[in-house]
């Protein structure tokens, strides 16, 4: 375990560089904490981070409100997602009106497409010997899946994919403010496609995923807004895109790391979806926060009302209390409970869609090249905010 | 052999708490030989005898899930008495 170091754990901040590169003993110190760690950060929060502790928040959600989601002021924290940023009763009727678009038949019906889209973009590195793989394919892959579920052709993809791969990695090279200007742009615009897609819908429904959209009630009392539509719009993009890119690249990641490990799935493709959940756990990529709705006391702190709270699920995770031998990648671990999705109300909407992309796109990789691996001589790169994990990976590719 | 045992008949059943089942779709993902999911992905079983040799998944099944949304009872007779003993249940507070 590297050392931590005191002064950067008491400012601890999700959101800074300065953790990216391995985060985890920062996590472990936070975790172990006697009560609750209070960073200095973000003028002073608490930050939960033990198992129970963060399915408790994920479970009362009547305490812990999703009013606001993100630890930071600026961006799209002002923009309020649905139905990320929703509590129950509200949360409630717009999930089970998204439920059905990300059913197990619905993400069926999107398998084989997702596979020709895994097979041509990894064919590709298996005919360079090798390649970025981020670039290549853990940000093309969503991206076409997300064109794919919003019922549009093929042809939007490579629109898409210029505002995914802004919305993801901002102006790499550019400093914070020009990288965010960037962010913004490409979200303005997509906002805008999406706009100019609902006035569409409305003028004469068309047979995709806005033209559901604009037929459905809130609870059978009203129409949907065009905000409302054009929210979820957005949070499909956002909540597919990112979340799906790191959960893959720090699967390959590791994978391409650790040879046991690949000649274990290489045997027993059976594993795969075990590997996934593994490796789900073992980094997984979505940490997040919470605003006070009330003020209560929780293992003898006082949370006060509008209070807000920072959630590590990477670190709840590694508790050994809930998962023995936690820092170690077991594909046959039992029970394997983790929270990389969530759990309650608020648990990932897109959890089948994302363990089908996840899943074809290893089969994929195992289908068409004999082994691979980390580039001998590159460091992958980590990028740390509250989506984080593995932002750049060279992999050398055997046919 | 204990007396009780001789004249045990006990049978495994697993069922699904509803209002706790949030639809992530494990048990079905690690256990599909026994739970299945409704149409919108929610596990839809109510009350199920779970057949000799799929215990061991069975419990598989309701060890994954994060909600500890599926209870399981050994139901039966013993020494001709109608029984029923709950599972324990993975608590949460």
């Amino acid at each position: 375990m590297t050392a931590v170091d005191k002064d950067l754990l008491a400012r601890f901040d999700l959101n800074s560089p300065e953790y990216a590169q391995d985060p985890y003993p920062y996590f472990d110190a936070i975790r172990e904490t006697d009560g609750i760690f209070e960073t200095t950060a973000y003028g002073g929060i608490p930050v939960l981070a033990t198992y129970q502790d963060v399915l408790y928040l994920y479970e009362r959600t009547e305490l812990f409100s999703s009013r606001k989601t993100t630890l930071m002021d600026e961006g799209m924290g002002a923009f309020r997602l649905i139905p990320e940023m929703v509590d129950p009763p509200d949360h409630t009727v717009y999930k089970h009106l998204l439920l059905p678009l990300f059913s197990p038949p619905a993400v069926a019906r999107l398998e084989a497409q997702i596979r020709s889209t895994a097979e041509e973009l990894f064919a590709g590195m298996v005919g360079r010997g090798g390649g970025e793989f981020v670039n290549e394919v853990s940000i093309p892959l969503p991206t076409s899946v997300f064109v794919h579920l919003m019922g549009w052709p093929e042809s939007l993809t490579p629109q898409f994919l210029d505002w995914a791969d802004k919305l993801i990695r901002g102006l790499p090279g550019a400093d914070e403010t020009e990288s965010r200007s960037v962010q913004m742009g490409a979200a303005m615009e997509a906002s805008q496609f999406f706009s100019a897609e609902i006035q569409a819908g409305r003028e004469g429904p068309k047979d995709d995923l806005i033209g559901y959209l604009v037929q459905q009630t809130f609870d059978g009392q009203r129409p949907l807004t065009d905000e409302e539509i054009l929210s979820i719009c957005v949070m499909l993009l956002l909540a597919g895109l990112d979340t799906v890119k790191t959960a893959l690249a720090n699967a390959v990641c590791f994978l391409a790391t650790s040879e046991p490990h690949r000649r274990e799935l290489r045997e027993d493709r059976s594993l795969i979806p075990a590997a996934i959940e593994e490796l789900l756990r073992y980094e997984a990529p979505a940490n997040g926060a919470r605003i006070m709705n009330q003020t209560t006391v929780y293992r003898g702190r006082e949370f006060k009302k509008d209070e807000l709270v920072c959630f590590l699920v990477a670190a709840a995770c590694r508790d050994g209390r809930e998962f023995p031998n936690p820092d170690r990648v077991d594909f046959h671990r039992q029970p394997n409970r983790h929270l990389a999705f969530g759990a309650g109300p608020h648990r990932c909407l897109g959890i089948h869609l994302a363990r089908t992309e996840m899943r074809i796109a290893l089969e994929t990789i195992f289908d068409a090249c004999s082994d691979f691996e980390l580039e001998p001589g590159t460091t992958p790169a980590r990028h740390m905010s509250q989506i984080m994990g593995v932002s750049e990976l060279q992999l050398r590719v055997k046919p | 052999m204990t007396r009780a045992s001789q004249g045990a008949k006990l049978r495994l059943h697993v069922g699904v708490d509803r209002e706790r089942c949030a639809g992530h779709g494990t048990c079905a993902y690690f256990a599909g030989s026994v739970f299945t999911l409704d149409e919108l992905g929610f596990n839809d079983v109510e009350d199920l005898e779970v057949p000799e040799g799929l215990r061991e998944v069975a419990l598989r099944g309701v060890a994954a899930c994060p909600e500890r949304a599926i209870w399981t009872k050994e139901k039966g007779e013993v020494d001709g008495n109608s029984t029923e003993i709950s599972g324990a249940r993975f608590g949460i507070d």
